[in-house]
């Protein structure tokens, strides 16, 4: 009897292993992350906001694509900044992964980058790369072309000044022609790229692209606090475990 | 809480969920379904964990625990302690322990893995050559590192753009049609894939992580 009963319930277990993810909730999961490239050090010009991307896509047979990323902007007045960043939406990878967040955090002063995981309370540790001078500050995306890159047919115009979320911005609108055949378009395609950059925040806080292989693109910051954010924002949990070498102790 | 977040902390054997994971429950249906059937899986394999306690086990088996303990321990048990009262009481006790982690091992693989610290630390050191892809020529995906593809419709990375990568478990359905060639019979399989995010937080690149993270 004995036997009969542990033979059924291994059964059911071992079936059980082997059967696929249930319909109707997409098998996606976490494994981990790790910080990349940064931008140059802004220093001095402290501040947080909600950066919200929206791309809308009109398909050949009328079908729209919308998918919208976010994420929570710091940075302090050293330079370092934090992205606490949503994985619910992974553009034409899936739009909706239930995925738990992600903060990417990175710290020129100590010259260490982190990428933090608040539902396993871990940390992935790394050496800053990539970093270097770009002229403007940062960029979300697309801004100036960059130092050296010279863009053909390109036609670029002052927008003036406006005030966006409370801050001076200067807006730059650029509209690039691509000839007909360049990329095998039979007739010449325009892509448009407005950009409003503050000069206070070193910042694009605004920017618009229209792009007929791409679509429609805005990025925005709002909610924008021009305050220190707490210096806690920028460290890793005590709790929390890390990974990965520090540069530090790598340098010595 | 999210799906990951309830399957991560689950209460042991005769201890119910939290209320926040009730109200998982209500919201979620697939872990609802999911969590019906791991519940009597587990009760099950405790049931009979218990019960095993109680028997007996067959000469032959004890026999042949003991010498597969003796042969992983490396060295030979004297007589005495062979022949002691208490043996039995060692080889159950060893047999209750691999009937335990059997059925542990058993209902944690039925259920959503989750990315508990060695799961997320591992691929860290290995796999993602940050300073790699920092020098890499800025020419497209070639600036994100090896492997690298451009998703469909998403604007490049930029050479003077941030960016960080998550790795994620994601079905190979959804690989396939970000145009990762992948074969279509791993169409229904899970495949782990890094992702590269750029400063607006949009996806932007993916690649297939290999067998064994090589990257």
């Amino acid at each position: 009897m004995m036997r009969i009963l542990v033979a059924s319930l291994l059964a059911a277990a071992l079936g059980a292993q082997a059967q696929p993810p249930p319909s109707g909730g997409p098998p996606w999961r976490f494994v981990g992350a790790e910080a990349g490239r940064s931008g140059p050090v802004v220093k001095a010009a402290p501040f947080s906001a909600d950066v919200t991307t929206e791309t809308t896509m009109v398909l050949q047979d009328g079908n729209h694509i919308h998918q919208i990323a976010k994420l929570r902007y710091y940075r302090d007045s050293e330079g370092r900044t934090r992205r606490e960043q949503s994985l619910s939406n992974l553009g034409a990878l899936a739009s909706n992964t239930n995925l738990p967040p992600v903060i990417f955090i990175s710290d020129p002063v100590a010259g260490v980058n982190y990428a933090v995981s608040p539902a396993s309370k871990t940390a992935s540790r790394s050496a800053p790369g990539g970093r270097g001078p770009m002229g403007r500050g940062e960029h979300m995306r697309g801004g100036p072309p960059p130092a050296g890159r010279q863009l053909q047919n390109a036609k670029t115009e002052s927008l003036g000044t406006k005030t966006l979320e409370g801050v001076t911005a200067e807006g730059t609108r650029t509209t690039v022609t691509i000839p007909a055949g360049q990329e095998g378009n039979e007739q010449p395609m325009q892509t448009v790229t407005e950009n409003w950059y503050s000069p206070d925040l070193q910042m694009v806080m605004l920017f618009k692209r229209s792009d007929p292989r791409t679509g429609e693109t805005v990025t925005r910051y709002t909610n924008i606090v021009r305050a220190e954010p707490a210096h806690t924002l920028f460290e890793v949990p005590a709790d929390y475990k890390i990974e990965g070498r520090s540069p530090r102790s790598d340098a010595k | 809480m999210n799906c990951q977040e309830f399957w991560d902390h689950l209460p042991g054997p005769g201890h119910e969920i939290t209320p926040s994971q009730s109200a998982h429950l209500t919201e979620c249906a697939t872990c609802a379904a999911q969590w019906t059937p791991h519940r009597a899986l587990a009760a099950g394999l405790h049931s009979i964990a218990e019960e095993w306690r109680q028997t007996e086990a067959p000469p032959r088996v004890e026999a042949g625990l003991m010498a597969s303990f003796r042969a992983q321990a490396g060295y030979q048990v004297q007589r005495s302690f062979a022949r002691s009262w208490w043996t039995p009481v060692v080889a159950w006790a060893s047999a209750a322990a691999a009937t335990i982690a059997l059925a542990v091992v058993l209902v944690r693989g039925y259920q959503p893995a989750p990315a508990g610290p060695g799961r997320v630390a591992a691929p860290h050191r290995t796999v993602l050559p940050v300073a790699e892809m920092a020098s890499a020529e800025d020419d497209d995906t070639s600036a994100l590192g090896e492997g690298f593809v451009r998703l469909p419709n998403a604007p490049r990375i930029e050479s003077n753009e941030d960016y960080n990568v998550v790795r994620v478990e994601v079905p190979g359905s959804a690989m396939i049609a970000a145009g990762i060639s992948l074969g279509e019979d791993r169409a229904a399989e899970t495949v782990l894939a890094d992702v590269a995010l750029a400063a607006d937080g949009t996806p932007r690149a993916v690649r297939l992580v290999p067998e064994g993270g090589t990257y």
